[in-house]
């Protein structure tokens, strides 16, 4: 689960988050949605460590992530939306390298998320080498290798195939059936109402919607509009 | 694919020394695989980096051999007085050196590469991520300050006879001396971001103004406003006085020297085994300082690490519209002539040059450094102690200039074209030539390299005031070098680009880079002497040396002749080079 209390982190003097309130449970896929620049990122960051609340707590299944980051960080899993690779590692090190850090099995794990992402073609190959695709493949790969019980993931469609966008959507779908807690962020309203079982729409750094998919639909048909529409609406997009 | 397991594997938080374990394996992979990589795809890359070094550290060597000979020979019983003022100084400029690039390098390890955003996300602890970046900084700051430092204290010991116990203690001294300075950078560094996120560049630039003032200060203590005559021995005494704040016994380089001279001191037979004590306790001295600030860096980077990364990504960017700059402006009106495609590349890489500070910086500093040697060189042409002396310098000069050049065309133009490439996609769909963009960056360096180079001679050669056929000598072997060492830059950076790269400092100093600089040196030798033979010879004739071997004519028509020749193998280079990187360039697909 993951638990923003009162958060808000400014850039500056600019505000990007803005006394944010927002309860994850497990076994849900929460997507998040907002224009460029609604502060997406920043909320993710301060889930994941890289960011600290200016003001309020971010929780990670009850580990206050500014306070207990090492107990925060070895529950979840995070996807951004520029992995870092190592160029001078193969896959099939990168991943032993991640399984070690977590203090698992890596050979067993290892070799279990090889066969499930079908890395085996290149994964003794270095990094350095993969396309994008590829990449993305084993960074998914190292994020469910210690089975997180949240994952967070910015972006996670950018630049793949459609196989690939399939294949992430239903491993998305399928996590959060097993019972993770799914945070992800995307800018495609159509990924958002597909997978997301709840949705949440940020600009300039406060929540303008928060329900489910059905609520938001419901809110589109009384606005007489599309859920496109509505989107641009809610965050000043529209003319 | 298949479906995702529902049980969980034991995810455990690992020990400090489990983590340790964890990170050396990667290290030690990442290196093997390196070196591994270097090996097979980039031989002679490696091969002339350890050609390269081993020059250098033979140069030092016989260069410090001669010197520590010398000091044996002439200051008699002052020797070890001044041998160890001479150390002294040397390893305390070392240990400012290694604190502040160990501060950079640090700065760019821990908060501000790539590598460190994964890092932090994952359970690891803050020290060891630090650990983790400090290792490489203390590394890439450490081989430098080794390669020069080793020499130097290898001919020390051959000229001072020192035996084996010395050797034993040089490489633990110098190492365990290296973690210090580069200690106290690393924790500057974290303290600045921590505290100072927002007010860090001007921090930085306060810092490197002062720097640099101090070092002009010293240059001018020592060179203008001495009292005696330079390069006497009254001047090297007044200056090793203005100097001996460098003997502070709180330096950790003076810790080292004394080590290091009582390590020497065994092998003359005087206080054996005390001698030899006092080494080891100065090395025990410097491990424990090291240990100790290893300790200290370790502890605040758990306590601030991850705050301070968190406050330095939110410190916020000035924003600022980038209004008609009179430099552009300018550089426009000049342009106007030319064709629109050419003045609108010219002013494109102007423009990307003049707002990347760190990029001209480097550059400026250069030329300053040389400018300021310049400056003084009127106190050479005072103390001239032969016939010939002036006219000597002027070339040597000419020289200096010449190498610079080709440094800043290695480390500047040369990956210009590899970073085109990344963004080929703009100027490949324009409605251009692709010998217009080569042609471009040929004039662009040329003139970029022509005006400064040519003004510096010109100082120098005024203010040692040699004769204007000379110094119209000296100008034409100018134009040469920098129309020369361009077209060899942008030859080369077309024929051999580097497109995966994204650093210009990755791609200089890549295989192509290598070669670039090599190629450089080798025409700037070609150019340099075949100009500067025939016409120092026509100086020492005129001056009235050698006339029986030869007539005034006759080496005014050898100096003509040289300045010909240096000319066509100009010309050859120039045109040589452009063909190669043209047709490469045209043919290359992206």
């Amino acid at each position: 689960m993951i638990e923003y209390i009162g958060v808000s982190r400014s850039y500056g003097n600019r505000l990007a988050v803005d006394d944010l309130h927002l309860e994850i449970p497990p076994g849900e896929l929460f997507a998040f949605l907002g224009p460029n620049g609604a502060g997406k990122t920043t909320t993710i960051k301060m889930a994941v460590g890289l960011l600290r609340p200016n003001q309020g707590l971010v929780r990670v299944c009850g580990h206050d992530v500014a306070q207990e980051p090492r107990l925060a960080k070895s529950k979840l899993s995070y996807v951004p939306d520029e992995p870092h690779l190592y160029d001078k590692l193969t896959g099939r090190e990168f991943l032993q390298f991640i399984a070690e850090m977590y203090g698992i099995n890596g050979t067993r794990e290892t070799e279990m998320q090889i066969e499930r992402f079908e890395l085996g073609g290149f994964v003794d190959e270095l990094t350095e080498t993969y396309s994008h695709g590829m990449k993305q493949r084993l960074v998914f790969a190292s994020a469910f290798l210690h089975h997180p019980d949240v994952l967070v993931v910015d972006e996670p469609m950018v630049g793949l195939d459609p196989k690939s966008i399939r294949l992430v959507k239903d491993l998305l779908r399928e996590k959060a059936k097993a019972g993770t807690t799914v945070f992800m962020s995307t800018h495609t309203l159509a990924v958002a109402e597909e997978i997301g079982d709840r949705i949440g729409i940020l600009m300039d750094g406060k929540l303008q919607f928060l329900g489910t998919v059905a609520a938001l639909k419901e809110a589109s048909r009384q606005n007489h509009s599309s859920l496109e529409e509505l989107f641009l609406e809610m965050t000043n997009q529209w003319e | 694919m298949s479906s995702i397991p529902t049980r969980s594997p034991e995810t455990t938080l690992l020990n400090k020394t489990q983590e340790a374990r964890v990170y050396r394996r990667l290290h030690t992979v990442i290196i093997k695989t390196t070196i591994r990589e270097l090996l097979a795809q980039s031989r002679l890359r490696a091969t002339l980096a350890v050609l390269m070094s081993l020059v250098i550290w033979i140069a030092l060597f016989f260069i410090m051999l001669e010197g520590f000979s010398f000091l044996q020979r002439e200051a008699g019983a002052f020797t070890e007085e001044t041998i160890e003022k001479v150390l002294n100084i040397f390893y305390a400029s070392l240990m400012v050196m290694l604190f502040f690039s160990s501060a950079i390098l640090t700065y760019g390890g821990v908060y501000q590469s790539q590598e460190i955003r994964f890092l932090i996300t994952t359970p690891t602890t803050a020290s060891r991520i630090f650990q983790y970046k400090f290792s490489e900084a203390v590394f890439l700051s450490g081989w430098g300050f080794i390669l020069i430092g080793s020499p130097m204290l290898v001919a020390y010991g051959i000229v001072v006879d020192a035996n084996w116990h010395y050797y034993a203690l040089l490489l633990p001294l110098m190492i365990s001396f290296t973690y210090i300075p580069t200690g106290f950078g690393a924790i500057a560094c974290l303290l600045v971001v921590h505290f100072f996120a927002r007010m860090r560049r001007p921090i930085v630039i306060a810092t490197g103004i002062c720097v640099l003032g101090f070092i002009v200060w010293s240059i001018w203590s020592i060179f203008f406003s001495r009292q005696h005559d330079l390069l006497t021995p009254e001047w090297f005494e007044e200056t090793m006085i203005r100097l001996s704040a460098a003997e502070n016994r709180m330096f950790p380089s003076w810790w080292l020297c004394s080590g290091l001279l009582e390590a020497a001191r065994e092998a003359t037979g005087r206080l054996n085994h005390q001698a030899w004590a006092e080494a080891v306790l100065f090395f025990a001295l410097l491990v424990a300082n090291a240990l100790f600030l290893q300790l200290i860096a370790s502890a605040l980077a758990d306590k601030i690490l991850f705050k301070s990364y968190s406050r330095l990504q939110t410190a916020g960017k000035r924003r600022k519209a980038e209004r008609c700059n009179p430099i552009d402006a300018t550089l426009r009106q000049i342009l106007r002539f030319c064709p629109v495609t050419m003045r609108l590349l010219l002013m494109k890489d102007f423009q990307i040059l003049r707002r990347d500070p760190l990029q001209w910086a480097q550059f400026l500093i250069f030329f300053g450094l040389v400018g300021l040697y310049f400056l003084n060189i009127k106190s050479i042409q005072d103390s001239a102690p032969f016939a010939g002396w002036i006219n000597l310098v002027s070339f040597l000069n000419l020289l200096v200039v010449g190498l610079i050049l080709s440094t800043f065309t290695t480390r500047f133009i040369f990956p210009m074209i590899s970073l085109e490439g990344q963004k080929f996609w703009i100027l490949g769909l324009l409605p251009i030539e692709r010998e217009t963009i080569l042609r471009c960056k040929f004039i662009f360096a040329s003139i970029g390299t022509l005006l400064p180079s040519t003004l510096l001679i010109l100082v120098s050669d005024s203010l040692l005031q040699l004769p204007v056929g000379v110094i119209i000598v000296h100008e034409l072997v100018c134009l040469l070098l920098c129309t020369g060492l361009a077209a060899i830059a942008v030859g080369l950076g077309g024929c051999i680009p580097n497109m995966r790269a994204i650093s210009p400092a990755k791609i200089a100093s890549g295989f192509g880079g290598t070669l670039n600089l090599v190629m450089s040196a080798v025409y700037i030798l070609l150019i340099v002497g075949i100009a500067a033979g025939p016409c120092h010879l026509n100086s020492l004739v005129e001056m009235g040396h050698f006339t029986t071997y030869f007539s005034p004519e006759t080496t005014f028509r050898a100096m003509l002749i040289g300045v010909g020749v240096a000319l066509l193998i100009a010309v050859f280079v120039i045109y040589f080079m452009l063909r190669i990187g043209f047709s490469a360039f045209c043919k290359m697909e992206f």
